[in-house]
């Protein structure tokens, strides 16, 4: 290197190609992509906004009808989720049992409702059972179909936490003479349960979002609603709220599920 | 839907055993369970393209191009598919946007394209997750030791990261796409004549509820326990130390 | 089951194999033991890797099912499906390589767990005696710490006083310093020690042969999966008579 370089600024008594150059292709793809964001925004948000017939979600009618589905879904999902998990738990220690007969049982039940669109069970309940004289109000058909399979889900992600416990803890705990169901409780789960947020809580927002499954068969939730209204002022008020509705209900979605992720990463940073 | 007046006057000449109702609409099921394949196949082919492209664009450095594919993933993974199932049926069709077109002589039918896009776009989004876990799970070195030879941005990604990624993420996306067969039988409510579809019409020909639902079960398992399998073979396969060590640490209670 | 009382001196066995067998599927680990352990007694079992000394130790915890023969410990025949094991459990004190502490409870909880739960002894009293425990093995500073802040000789000195709090009537040491780095070996050693000399049945699967020969009343040499020779550490040490033993020793004492 030359003695200029030990001048105060260095870089300016480099020779010009020496230079870091103006338009890298890194650059060049961030602009790029700017530039599409953009024009994402201008031709397809903006016009959205304005053009759209926003008109209908300014009434406290059209809220006042989606919070009553919006009541339907969180009832569903929140009944399904309690039952899921009791049983899921219970069909995971079946699983692990060593009576081969519950543990094929278990292992028999968990593997056909995985292998089954979630739709069809409900589809089933909803359909087989008033043929077989077993009647309900509908939130509670849609609450077994979605339990019976989110229970078998919830099984498989207990049984992975709580084989991915140490074997040695087990021995410790056993060779202290703790019983199987004291070991579990004391033991497995506590360390288990911290593994397994995440995949319980991505269930969650299947289970959330698969609520409206159930709109598809008879259940009047917020799915259905959205459907009502537009199909309502598609009849009477004449310019079609289809998009709109549709965009207001996923936003519900989104809101719901997005806050349960979010939960879950933070679950998940601490842990 | 207008099959079903000329449905109730076939019901009579069914037989009345177990399963006849079965036996005698089998070609229904099977066309069904074709249709099943069929629309899993095209949305399986959009939602890896687009799980591929949304993937690396969430990785790469340029600010723009991130915001899009996170909120992509983000919008299509936190709302219901059979929302964004409506918003391309009923929805694109009031932009004017038509599904219905021709493709080289075939017909194309607006629920069959509506489907596909839906199914797809919606696994897509799970699809780009998967693979962005695979990226960022391969080590900076190999990126910079490709770099180091000699070779292009776009060789990196294409000859070394990108194998390394896939070939870690093939179990986690056999498991979407089995999943996505599973979920393609909601298509049926917007009229893709698949195995879900077919089951409601022969139901509603024959009233043989139970036998009809509780076969359409078995017709599924016929397509989704031979996925689980494989799924299963690729991960004994591409992550061996895993299952193995699994199998090893698991206690029994 | 009846449990033999003809000994030399004239106490019971605590623990008593007869014909003891175990596999690991192909593998025959233990091939017809016979071994009679007293009560007060020190064993060491000592001879080669794989040679089946820490599944000895495992059977009588019941932590492994033999296949054959007559297991009895403390009046109970192991070998008898109808066994009460959880009881055997509490009565034989286990020490792990590993540890094993429990990650989630602190280093009293540890201790007090199995009291309370096995035993139903109230949370008062259970407290008292971990910390009590914690004190004997000289760590009763890291009462409230997690096992993770503690060093692996202190994380030992807890295994063995969660182990105590059973009040067991055996404790079984299953290479307790091997995981140890060597300047904590001494600590738990010194425990171990203590624990002898107040007059605990121990039988420990250990590599420290100098603390073999210093604590042990006896000596098991295990190879092929039965009991080679057993004597006391002098006998063992100084003149050994199996070919095998000798060789053990010649290979061991080198180092």
């Amino acid at each position: 290197m030359s003695s200029t370089a030990l001048s105060a600024d260095p870089e300016t008594q480099l020779p010009a190609l020496h230079r870091a150059p103006v338009f890298t292709f890194a650059r060049m793809f961030n602009a790029a992509g700017w530039l599409i964001l953009g024009l994402l925004v201008y031709f397809l948000i903006i016009p959205a906004v304005r053009f759209g017939n926003w008109s209908p979600f300014g009434a406290l009618s059209t809220w006042q009808f989606l919070w009553v589905g919006l009541q339907v879904t969180l009832f569903v999902a929140v009944f399904s989720v309690v039952i899921s998990t009791i049983v899921g738990f219970v069909l995971a220690l079946g699983r692990l049992s060593n009576n081969k007969l519950i543990s094929r049982l278990s292992a028999g039940y968990i593997e056909l409702m995985r292998a089954l669109p979630s739709y069809l069970i409900i589809f089933y309940v909803f359909i087989v059972f008033p043929k077989i004289g077993i009647k309900l109000p509908s939130p509670w058909f849609a609450i077994i179909g979605l339990s019976l399979y989110t229970s078998a889900v919830m099984a498989e992600i207990f049984r992975a936490g709580i084989l991915s416990v140490e074997k040695g803890q087990l021995e410790a705990a056993y060779a202290l003479g703790l019983k199987p169901f004291d070991t579990v409780i004391n033991i497995i789960l506590p360390q288990a349960l911290r593994r397994m947020v995440p995949s319980i809580v991505s269930q969650l927002i299947t289970l959330v979002k698969d609520t409206s499954l159930a709109s598809i068969i008879a259940l009047q939730e917020l799915t259905a609603a959205g459907r009502q209204l537009y199909e309502y002022y598609g009849q009477t008020a004449g310019k079609p709220i289809v998009l709109e509705t549709l965009f207001v209900i996923a936003s519900i979605y989104f809101v719901i599920c997005y806050i349960l992720a979010l939960i879950s990463n933070r679950l998940e940073i601490k842990g | 839907m207008i099959l079903l007046a000329e449905a109730n006057a076939a019901a009579p000449a069914v037989s009345d055993y177990f399963g006849s109702a079965i036996v005698e609409y089998l070609p229904y099921f099977l066309r069904g369970m074709l249709m099943t394949i069929n629309i899993s196949f095209w949305a399986a082919i959009v939602s890896f393209a687009i799980g591929l492209v949304v993937a690396v664009l969430r990785v790469t450095p340029s600010g723009g191009l991130k915001v899009v594919a996170t909120a992509f993933t983000e919008f299509f993974r936190n709302t219901p598919l059979y929302v964004q199932v409506l918003v391309f049926y009923f929805g694109l069709p009031k932009l004017g946007i038509q599904l219905k077109f021709s493709f080289f002589g075939i017909e194309v039918g607006d629920s069959f394209s509506a489907g596909t896009l839906a199914l797809g776009l919606y696994t897509g989004a799970y699809v780009a997750e998967a693979i962005r876990s695979g990226l960022l799970a391969i080590p900076r070195g190999q990126g910079e030791a490709a770099r180091s030879l000699g070779l292009s941005v776009l060789q990196t990604l294409r000859l070394v990261v990108l194998p390394q990624a896939i070939r870690l993420v093939l179990p986690p996306l056999g498991n979407l796409y089995s999943a996505m067969l599973k979920n393609s039988a909601l298509l049926s409510s917007i009229g893709v004549m698949d195995l879900m579809f077919q089951a409601d019409f022969v139901n509603n020909r024959t009233f043989k509820t139970f036998e009809v639902f509780t076969s359409v079960v078995f017709f599924y398992l016929m397509l989704t326990l031979p996925m689980g399998w494989f799924v299963h073979w690729l991960e004994k396969k591409y992550n061996p130390l895993r299952a193995k060590t699994l199998r090893l640490q698991g206690a029994r209670i | 089951m009846s449990i033999s009382v003809d000994q030399p001196n004239g106490r019971t066995p605590l623990i008593e194999f007869r014909e003891v067998h175990k596999h690991f599927g192909k593998l025959h680990i233990l091939r017809g033991v016979n071994e009679k352990i007293m009560e007060g007694e020190v064993i060491v079992i000592l001879g080669p890797s794989g040679c089946g000394k820490s599944t000895m130790l495992r059977c009588i915890n019941h932590l492994e099912k033999i296949d054959g023969g007559d297991l009895i410990v403390d009046g109970i025949n192991l070998g008898d499906p109808h066994a009460n094991v959880n009881r055997i459990r509490g009565e034989t004190g286990m020490v792990f390589q590993q540890f094993n502490l429990f990650p989630h409870l602190s280093v009293l909880q540890n201790v007090m767990l199995a009291p309370m739960k096995v035993r139903g002894i109230s949370k008062d009293a259970a407290r008292e005696k971990g910390l009590k425990l914690l004190k004997r093995v000289g760590i009763e500073e890291k009462a409230d710490a997690f096992p993770i802040q503690l060093s692996g000789g202190q994380q030992q000195r807890v295994a063995i006083a969660r182990s105590l709090a059973m009040d067991p009537k055996i404790m079984l040491f299953d290479e307790p310093t091997s995981a140890l780095d060597p300047e904590m070996i001494r600590e738990v050693l010194d425990v171990m020690r203590g624990l002898a000399q107040a007059g605990m049945t121990m039988a420990i699967v250990t590599h420290e042969m100098a603390f073999a020969r210093e604590v042990a009343n006896r000596v098991l040499f295990i190879d092929g999966g039965k009991v080679c020779e057993s004597g006391t550490p002098a006998e063992f040490f100084d003149n050994p008579k199996e070919e095998r033993a000798k060789d053990f020793l010649s290979k061991i004492l080198k180092h």
